[in-house]
C-alpha cells in the first residue's frame, strides 16, 4: 500500500506545543486541583446526560455525539482507582441517583432512532469533480441543498475563474493594467484576503503569480510546455502582490503595471467549499462531506459514533495512501506536484510557483494542511508546499496549522497533534 | 478500595456502558443483514422519492444507513423497477413480503414500465465493500452518457460531447484515455483508473469517467 516512504515524526513540532500549556505547580496544589477537575467532570457528564435524554423524551433536535465526547473526557478505567475527596463525594451521590433516574431512559432512546440516508450527488464543476455526501432523514431536503450549493459553486466559478472569459477575474486581468476596473464587493473582498494572505506568507503566496503560469500554461486554456529561462526572467518583474492596487471606496482594482494577471488557482476553489458549505447549513443539512478535487470541508458526523473518514493519497501512485484520519467540522487541502505536471528531459515540471524563481517549488511532493476553513487550508497549503518542512519548522507558531509533509526524499514528516486529535493511522 | 472509591467507580462505569460505543450492545443491529440494491428510472423522481422513503422505512427498518444517489439520463429509456437482494434479482411483483407489496403498488402509481424521454436513475444501496470494480460511467456535462462494462477487453470508444471528443480504452480491467482533442490533453496523462470510485476528468470537453462503487478502504473521501 505504501511503497518506497519512509516516516519520521516531527517531535519539535510536538515539543513545541506542549511546552506552552505546561504550567509548573507545586504537588498539593496539582493534586488538588485534579480531583476538582475530575468531580466536576463527573458533575458535567452527568448534567449533559440529564439534559440530553430529557429532550430526547420531549423529542427535542439535538446531537447525540455530544455525549460520547463527554463520556470520552472521563477517562472511565483511569479514574476508578483515584481516591475521592470529600468535597465530590455529594457530586458522585448526585451523579449515582441521575444515573438510576435515566438508565431506563438511555435503553428507551437508543431502541427509537431515526432513519438516515447517506445521499450523494456528483456535479462537474470549476473544472474538476465536486461530491458532495450528506446524511439526513429526507432525501429532498438533500436534494435541494444540493442543488442550492452546487448553484452558489457555479455562481463563484462566473465570478473568479479565469478560464470564463465573461468572468470577473477575467476582465481585470484584461483591463486592470490600463486603469481601474470596477468590480463586485465579493471579487473584491477576496483578493483582498489573498494580497493579506501574501502579506502573511513573506511573498511566498501571490495571487499575481498570473504572468508566470500562463507562460507555462498550468490552469489557462493552452498548451503546456517549459519556457525559457530569459522569458521566466523577464517576466519576473510583474509578480508581486504590492503592485495589485485595490480601491475599497468605489470598489475598483487597477494594476500598476500592464501585463500582470491574478491566478486565483491558491484560494478560489477553498472559497467556493466554503460558500457551498454555509448554504447547505443554511438548507438545514448539518452532517455532510464536501470534496473539490481534493479539498475536502467535512460538517457534522458521518453516523452517531462516527466521524468523517478522509485519506490522503500517495504522491506517487494514485491508487495508493499514505494515511487515513477523522475529520469533523474542518477542512483538509492538499498540494501537490502530482495532479498536473509535465516532464521534460527527466525532470517534473508542476502548477505550484515559487513566486520569487518563477519555476515550480523543488521542496516537497505533497502537503495537506488542516483549518477551520477550506479557503485557509488551500492557501496555508499552497504556502506550505513551496516553503517545505524545514521552512514549516522554522517558521512555526501557534497559529500555524496542522500539517502532514512528503519530501523530494519520500520521507513523510507530520504533525503529532493531527496524530492526537484526528486519529491519523498511517496505511502500510 | 474504600467505599468512596467503590461508588466513584461503579457510578462512572454504570453511565460509561450504555453511551460508549464499543461496549454496548447496539453494535450488532448496525450491521445490515443482507445486500441491498433498488434502482428505479422514473421522470417523476418528486413524487417517487417520498412514497419509496415512507416504504424503505416500513419495511426495512433494519437498514440505518442506506445510500441514495441519482444520474440523470439522456435519451430514450424504459422507466422500471428492479429489485436486487443479495446479489439476486427479485421479482417483486410475485412475492408477498411488505417491501415486494409496497413496491407493487409504488410501481403501479407511477405507472412502470413504460418509455421516457431524459429520465432520472435514481439507486437505493447498502454499503459492498467486496463488490468488484465492473461498470464505468460515462458522464457529459453532469448527464450519464453511456454505461460500459470494464471486465471485458473492449476496443477504442469514442467519447463526444459538445465541446471535445476523445478516445477511451478498456483493456485489463482498466481504462486510460488514449487521444483527445483538447489543447493542454492533461487527461492523457492521468493514467489509467481501475478500483471503484476512481475518475478521469476531461475539463475542456466537459467529460467525466468513473467507475462505479465505493473505494475499498471505506473512507468518504480522499485528499490529494
Amino acid at each position: 500500500m505504501n511503497p518506497g516512504l519512509t516516516a519520521s515524526r516531527s517531535d519539535r513540532v510536538f515539543k513545541a506545543k506542549s511546552l506552552q500549556k505546561k504550567q509548573k505547580l507545586s504537588r498539593k496544589a496539582a493534586k488538588t486541583q485534579r480531583y476538582r477537575k475530575e468531580n466536576l467532570c463527573v458533575f458535567f457528564a452527568s448534567l449533559r446526560l440529564c439534559v440530553h435524554f430529557w429532550f430526547r423524551l420531549v423529542g427535542f433536535d439535538h446531537e447525540k455525539f455530544k455525549i460520547v465526547m463527554a463520556m470520552r473526557r472521563l477517562r472511565i478505567l483511569k479514574n476508578c482507582f483515584v481516591p475521592l475527596k470529600r468535597t465530590g463525594f455529594a457530586i458522585t451521590i448526585f451523579s449515582i441517583a441521575a444515573n438510576l433516574l435515566f438508565f431506563p431512559i438511555v435503553l428507551h432512546a437508543q431502541t427509537g432512532e431515526a432513519r438516515l440516508f447517506e445521499v450523494s450527488a456528483t456535479k462537474y464543476l470549476m473544472g474538476t469533480q465536486v461530491d458532495v455526501l450528506a446524511q439526513n432523514e429526507s432525501i429532498q431536503r438533500c436534494k435541494s441543498a444540493f442543488y442550492e450549493a452546487f448553484r452558489e459553486i457555479d455562481r463563484i466559478e462566473n465570478l473568479l475563474s479565469a478560464q470564463r472569459e465573461t468572468s470577473e477575474l477575467a476582465r481585470i486581468n484584461q483591463h486592470a493594467g490600463r486603469g481601474p476596473v470596477k468590480v463586485s464587493w465579493e471579487t473584491l473582498a477576496i483578493i483582498k484576503r489573498a494580497v493579506e494572505y501574501g502579506k502573511k506568507f513573506n511573498g511566498y503566496f501571490d495571487i499575481s503569480i498570473g504572468p508566470i503560469s500562463h507562460l507555462w500554461g498550468f490552469g489557462w486554456e493552452k498548451k503546456i510546455v517549459v519556457p525559457e529561462h530569459n522569458r521566466i526572467v523577464a517576466l519576473l518583474p510583474l509578480v508581486g502582490y504590492g503592485k495589485i492596487i485595490l480601491n475599497e471606496s468605489d470598489t475598483t482594482i487597477a494594476f500598476a503595471r500592464d501585463g500582470m494577471k491574478l491566478d486565483l488557482g491558491g484560494i478560489a476553489k477553498g472559497y467556493a467549499i466554503d460558500r457551498a458549505a454555509l448554504i447547505l447549513r443554511q438548507q438545514g443539512i448539518k452532517n455532510f462531506l464536501l470534496n473539490a478535487d481534493g479539498d475536502i470541508y467535512a460538517a457534522g458526523h458521518k453516523s452517531d459514533h462516527q466521524k468523517w473518514h478522509v485519506g490522503i493519497q500517495h504522491p506517487r501512485s494514485k491508487q495508493a495512501l499514505i494515511a487515513s484520519f477523522e475529520l469533523s467540522d474542518f477542512a483538509v487541502a492538499t498540494s501537490g506536484d502530482y495532479e498536473r505536471f509535465i516532464e521534460a528531459e527527466g525532470k517534473r515540471y508542476h502548477h505550484i510557483f515559487d513566486p520569487r524563481t518563477g519555476y515550480p517549488a523543488p521542496l516537497t511532493q505533497s502537503v495537506s494542511v488542516l483549518a477551520p476553513t477550506a479557503e485557509e487550508a488551500d492557501a496555508w497549503a499552497t504556502y506550505l508546499f513551496i516553503i517545505g518542512f524545514e521552512g514549516y519548522q522554522k517558521n512555526f507558531s501557534p497559529r500555524t496549522p496542522i500539517a502532514l509533509f512528503v519530501d523530494t526524499n519520500d520521507k513523510i514528516h507530520w504533525d503529532a497533534v493531527w496524530e492526537k486529535n484526528y486519529l491519523l493511522k498511517f496505511l502500510d | 478500595m474504600n467505599r468512596r472509591n467503590f461508588l466513584k467507580g461503579f457510578s462512572l462505569l454504570s453511565f460509561g456502558l450504555p453511551a460508549t460505543p464499543e461496549l454496548s450492545f447496539r453494535r450488532e443491529r448496525t450491521v445490515a443483514p443482507e445486500d441491498f440494491c433498488l434502482n428505479l428510472v422514473t421522470d417523476d423522481s418528486d413524487r417517487a422519492i417520498p412514497m419509496l422513503e415512507t416504504l424503505l422505512a416500513r419495511a426495512l427498518p433494519a437498514y440505518k444507513n442506506l445510500k441514495f444517489s441519482e444520474y440523470k439520463l439522456a435519451g430514450e429509456h424504459m422507466a422500471d423497477l428492479v429489485l436486487i437482494k443479495n446479489r439476486r434479482l427479485l421479482d417483486y411483483k410475485n412475492s408477498a413480503d411488505a417491501l415486494a407489496r409496497g413496491l407493487y403498488e409504488i410501481a403501479k402509481s407511477l405507472s412502470l414500465p413504460r418509455p421516457v424521454q431524459n429520465p432520472v436513475l435514481m439507486k437505493f444501496y447498502t454499503e459492498d465493500r467486496r463488490r468488484a470494480a465492473t461498470t464505468l460511467n460515462i458522464f457529459g456535462n453532469n448527464i450519464l452518457l453511456k454505461q460500459l462494462s470494464l471486465t471485458e477487453n473492449q476496443g477504442a470508444h469514442e467519447v463526444e460531447s459538445e465541446t471535445g471528443r476523445l478516445t477511451l480504452v478498456i483493456r485489463n480491467k482498466s481504462a486510460k484515455i488514449t487521444a483527445a482533442t483538447c489543447r493542454h490533453q492533461t487527461c492523457m496523462t492521468m493514467g489509467s483508473i481501475n478500483a471503484a470510485g476512481q475518475c478521469l476528468v476531461c475539463i475542456p470537453s466537459r467529460l467525466r469517467i468513473a467507475i462505479e462503487g465505493q473505494d475499498e478502504s471505506g473512507l468518504d473521501g480522499v485528499t490529494f
